[in-house]
């Protein structure tokens, strides 16, 4: 979103796609824990800035490489973000028995 | 509660999420065990000057909090603790009805990947990259914005 809005006030055409219903991403989890709903103002600060710089929208997009290609996009950026680790592996016990990663020595 | 009567959150992200997540399970009456390596629960969320806040409401909620502790296994439905400096087993959980880690972000590049042989110029931004704080996405975000 940042990325997005700083490029379309510089001039650039943006297309932001979403394939979620609304924008935020991880701030939208935050958020929902008790008295973290100002986080709202973050992700709100963000979609007035996309506003103001004209940038193109998209919410509920799906698309393949072939949609993104007749687009044409002098630049694309991906930022589909993260996901939690399942595997139990903190660095701070690297040796832990049963640990996929552990090192081999 | 979906999640059991009884859940264990092992943090070593050391952030808000972890406490938050502690306290709406415990207002929901769910019994919760808080377990960290770190020196201490919230070791983040200190310099920001937030645990006035919340942990008052995590002791009120009965929230059960143990530092320097890794969870050392995860057997059935009970949690095995080691202390962190002597390795040793202190302590077993029962009847634990989930088990929640808030350990590592990684980061989900798969699109990037898929997408990657088909453009020329491609990159991935944001935790896509390496998961890091909102506030150091969105510092990049602004770098890469006025460098493109």
């Amino acid at each position: 979103m940042k990325t997005a809005a700083v490029a379309g006030a510089r001039g650039h055409d943006v297309v932001l796609l979403e394939r979620a219903s609304q924008l935020g991403g991880n701030l939208n989890v935050l958020r929902l824990l008790p008295t973290r709903s100002e986080w709202h103002v973050a992700v709100e600060n963000l979609e007035r800035e996309l506003e103001l710089a004209g940038v193109d929208v998209r919410l509920d997009t799906d698309f393949d490489a072939d949609a993104l290609r007749a687009l044409a996009p002098a630049a694309l950026l991906v930022a589909t973000g993260s996901l939690w680790d399942r595997s139990g592996y903190t660095q701070r016990r690297p040796e832990r028995p049963g640990n996929p990663r552990r090192p081999a020595a | 509660m979906a999640l059991g009567a009884k859940v264990v959150i092992y943090d070593d992200a050391g952030e808000y999420m972890a406490l938050g997540l502690a306290d709406l399970l415990s207002a929901a009456g769910v019994t919760v065990e808080l377990v960290t390596p770190r020196l201490y629960v919230g070791e983040d969320v200190a310099p920001t000057l937030q645990l006035p806040d919340i942990m008052p409401k995590l002791i009120a909620g009965g929230v059960t909090m143990t530092a320097q502790t890794f969870v050392d296994f995860v057997d059935g439905d009970s949690v095995g603790l080691v202390d962190g400096w002597a390795q040793t087993s202190t302590r077993r959980i029962d009847r634990v009805g989930t088990v929640v880690l808030s350990l590592l972000r990684l980061p989900d590049d798969a699109l990037y990947r898929q997408l990657a042989p088909h453009f020329h110029d491609i990159q991935r931004v944001g935790d896509a990259l390496a998961p890091r704080s909102p506030a150091a996405v969105i510092y990049e975000g602004e770098e890469i914005g006025r460098a493109l």
